[in-house]
């Protein structure tokens, strides 16, 4: 008889997965939200994590309480569309950005993390938010240039968006690859995704970028899901 | 003699309170089930579009009369299931629809001719032949497309629909068991039953939630299709379009065939009727037999067809071999509602003696329990061939079994039918046993029959449980249709590439490796990778690709491919029309002038 329960126990009310218990849960606050960005623990060994201030001294500048959607085409020349590369949310808290990385960024180092989230007053607010977001990310052009500017930043850049859903946090990760001119780097690419989901009155975005050697496949993808499955789960 | 049938107030209490504890937790976790499927699944994949006409993004010169769209299987609508709205999301007046050249699989709906320039959305939802609703939308343009995007189509339709037809379901095959084997245990089976209230009672409350959850479904099913809230169950418009459906024929003929095993039951087990007698002693009532008789082939003639009313409604009656499936379905249904309402009814009137009974409190435990034992192994024998039949039907593939929702039900349910199976064994093994002792079953010490008690009690509540899976089931996509392993293949280059000069010149023994998700009808996206001899992605001017059926059947279809990293190539929004055999040609230019086509042949599911 005993058996017999814990068999239908297990079999009707399901088993434990023995997933870690989350440490917040629905509705967010600029505070708990945070426990699901990415820590330099989450990382690996040799990662740090600082917050972004000193954003004037971007290549690339956007707003650090922007929501990415478009990363460099600021700096193109040839984009056809105009397409804002951030959104800044109306309405919103946001954590600010913090960046978790290595010491020295290389090709064999670990790979940089920016990140940051927005925290609404309603969840209503926050699909609205996102709704603005996945717009203005679908005009961003599958390929661009960037003909001047920075050596770090010339090149050509291929962009790919794919829809994505963890632990019912759902969005899009865009993919981005930059090629340098092979004059300049013939060698190595860089490899980008930003990952941008939403859940009840937050949205999250983190952008996961690898350097790479000419020849190896991009795995930043299954990296930053990889990842944002352990960081999401602690949400709740 | 019945000494050890008797139940010490203590232990029965217990036995109780154990079995109001596995029932709760059958319940929530049937609960859990209907909600996870109604959550994860509001729509299922069953029949499916094959074409419209216009095509979807179409941008035609001049209002077409009408619009025709073509199904897999054989659907059914009415005139709510088709709704036109211009590109502000106003809904626009349609004509009654109906089928074309009367083909069951096919729709049509004629427009107004006054359309005038821009885009619209036809969204559609209508009901599969298995009675599940699947919906969707495709646009198109009059003259030029709309400067802003057609207005996106809100699915209305309530989650607490799926829960209360799934509920309703479950409850009609509760109600099914008891009705037909309590009714064969009282009435035939247990030589005591015909005079026993609780017997009775038990054959009766299985009418009852039987008619009551075939009464649910019919009223739920309305809007469901519709894709309304429940405050439709009652909409007259919504009923009369039910009742014009497979299903809803099935459910009334359902209703008339309760009503008729409800008579004859009452017959069999009045008060004054000598059909026990006939039943027990056929010689002694050669008169009486004969209405006895009757009234015995009318019920099982009933309880024969009784089940064909779920299955000619439901998975069983779409796919392949439905001439096997049909009857097969109907077998597992009849031998599962025999072995479960019987088990029920000798655990609660036989096995567990309660209050209000004979002075004595006590049952004898022959000859009902040898013979619903020998009952319950022909069932078994019944349950498991069809079920394994039934399994390889739905489901096909191992991968299937794992990768798919209906597959891991099927799992679970059996799982507890394998639980159920050892329990079972064990009490056939004490009815031999104790079936050969002179004396009898009665003559079985306490604690052997305490052991029995609970063994059943076991039995029943993974029955149950098994109930509400199959409950949940019929509700899933089945795995063959749903399951679509992702594609990944990879294709040497042709020989050809070798010869190449100047930046293909590396290529020579290279290979492109595909991989294409979810390989099902609808929007895929196929990843390519190009690799050289040694292996390392190899970057290639360009890479355009098209989409052929294997017969050449539909002209090909072109495939954007975009550039990933260099040597990675993507196709975001490869659509395949319908499932089959397909080709992905890709034509990789090597170089300035070379060009070399690879052709990948793969499965949609």
């Amino acid at each position: 008889m005993t058996a017999a329960g814990v068999i239908a126990l297990c079999v009707l009310a399901g088993c434990s997965n023995g997933a870690p218990q989350p440490l917040t849960k629905p509705p967010y606050t600029v505070n708990s939200i945070r426990s699901g960005l990415v820590s330099p623990s989450d990382l690996g060994k040799g990662a740090t994590e600082f917050e972004d201030t000193d954003h004037a001294s971007h290549v690339i500048y956007t707003p650090p309480n922007s929501i990415p959607t478009c990363p460099y085409v600021q700096r193109s020349e040839d984009a056809q569309v105009d397409v804002q590369p951030a959104i800044e949310p109306v309405g919103g808290n946001p954590t600010g950005r913090f960046i978790v990385g290595p010491q020295r960024v290389g090709p064999s180092s670990l790979p940089v993390v920016t990140q940051g989230a927005v925290v609404f007053q309603s969840p209503s607010l926050a699909d609205g938010t996102m709704d603005t977001v996945v717009a203005e990310s679908a005009k961003c052009p599958e390929a661009f240039s960037v003909l001047g500017g920075p050596p770090s930043v010339v090149g050509a850049y291929k962009v790919g968006s794919r829809p994505i859903e963890m632990d019912g946090w759902k969005g899009f990760a865009q993919h981005l690859v930059h090629t340098s001119p092979p004059e300049m780097n013939a060698d190595t690419y860089d490899d980008l995704v930003t990952v941008v989901v939403h859940k009840a009155n937050a949205v999250i975005y983190v952008g996961y970028a690898q350097i790479k050697a000419v020849g190896q496949r991009a795995d930043t993808d299954e990296k930053v899901k990889a990842l944002m499955t352990t960081t999401l789960a602690r949400l709740g | 003699m019945t000494s050890g049938v008797h139940l010490a107030g203590r232990s029965r209490a217990r036995l109780i309170t154990r079995l109001a504890v596995v029932a709760i937790l059958v319940a929530c976790g049937l609960v859990a089930d209907l909600v996870s499927a109604a959550v994860t699944h509001p729509a299922y994949a069953h029949a499916y579009l094959i074409e419209t006409s216009p095509v979807d993004g179409q941008v035609l010169h001049s209002p077409p009369a009408d619009v025709r769209l073509s199904f897999n299987e054989a659907v059914s609508f009415n005139q709510r299931s088709f709704q036109l709205l211009d590109v502000t999301g106003k809904k626009l007046v349609t004509g009654a629809p109906g089928y074309v050249d009367g083909k069951a699989n096919t729709a049509r709906v004629s427009l107004p001719a006054s359309l005038v320039e821009g885009t619209y959305v036809l969204a559609w939802r209508i009901t599969s032949a298995d009675s599940h609703v699947v919906s969707g939308a495709f646009s198109f343009s009059i003259g030029r497309p709309s400067t802003t995007p057609a207005t996106p189509v809100e699915e209305d339709v309530s989650p607490a629909v799926p829960v209360v037809d799934a509920v309703g379901r479950a409850l009609a095959f509760l109600g099914l068991a008891l009705a037909l084997g309590g009714a064969l245990f009282v009435a035939v089976l247990w030589p005591a039953g015909r005079d026993d209230r609780r017997g009775r009672g038990i054959v009766w409350s299985g009418f009852v939630a039987l008619t009551a959850g075939t009464v649910v479904v019919l009223l739920v099913q309305g809007p469901y299709a519709a894709g309304t809230s429940l405050t439709g169950v009652f909409d007259p418009e919504l009923l009369s379009a039910t009742l014009s459906t497979r299903l809803g024929h099935a459910l009334l003929v359902r209703l008339l065939i309760v009503l008729a095993l409800g008579v004859a039951f009452w017959i069999a087990v009045r008060p004054s009727s000598s059909l026990a007698d006939v039943r027990t002693d056929a010689a002694r009532t050669s008169g009486a037999g004969t209405a006895g008789v009757g009234v015995a082939g009318v019920g099982a003639a009933c309880a024969v067809v009784l089940p064909f009313t779920w299955t000619l409604a439901d998975h069983a009656q779409t796919g392949e071999q439905t001439w096997l499936a049909v009857p097969a379905t109907s077998l597992h249904l009849l031998a599962m509602a025999l072995w479960l309402g019987g088990l029920i009814a000798l655990s609660a009137c036989v096995l567990l003696p309660g209050r209000g009974r004979e002075p004595t409190g006590a049952i004898s435990l022959e000859p009902a329990l040898p013979r619903f034992s020998t009952l319950a192994q022909i069932c078994f024998a019944v349950i498991a061939v069809t079920g394994v039949y039934l399994a390889w039907r739905q489901v096909g593939t191992w991968g299937a079994l794992g990768g798919t929702g209906f597959g891991r039900l099927l799992l679970g349910k059996l799982a507890a039918v394998l639980a159920v199976v050892g329990l079972a064994a064990g009490a056939r093994r004490f009815v031999r046993r104790r079936g050969r002792d002179s004396l009898g079953l009665d003559t079985a010490p306490y604690t052997a029959v305490r052991r029995l008690r609970r063994s059943v009690a076991g039995e029943v509540v993974l029955g149950v449980a098994v109930v509400s899976i199959t409950a949940v089931l019929v509700n899933t996509a089945p795995a063959r249709t749903s399951y679509a392993p992702p594609v990944h293949t990879t294709v040497p280059l042709p020989t050809a590439v070798a010869d190449a000069v100047g930046p293909g010149a590396g290529l020579g023994g290279g290979s492109v490796e595909v991989k294409i998700e979810p390989a099902k009808p609808g929007s895929n996206v196929a990843d390519i990778y190009i690799t050289g001899r040694n292996g390392s992605l190899f970057a290639v001017p360009e890479v355009s690709g098209a989409l052929e059926s294997r017969d050449r059947s539909v002209p090909a279809l072109p495939v954007k491919v975009s550039a990933a990293e260099p040597g990675h190539y993507v196709a975001n929004s490869m659509s395949i029309p319908y499932p089959g055999e397909w080709v992905l040609r890709l034509d990789i230019r090597v170089s300035d002038f070379d060009e070399t086509p690879v052709r990948v042949p793969f499965t949609a599911h």
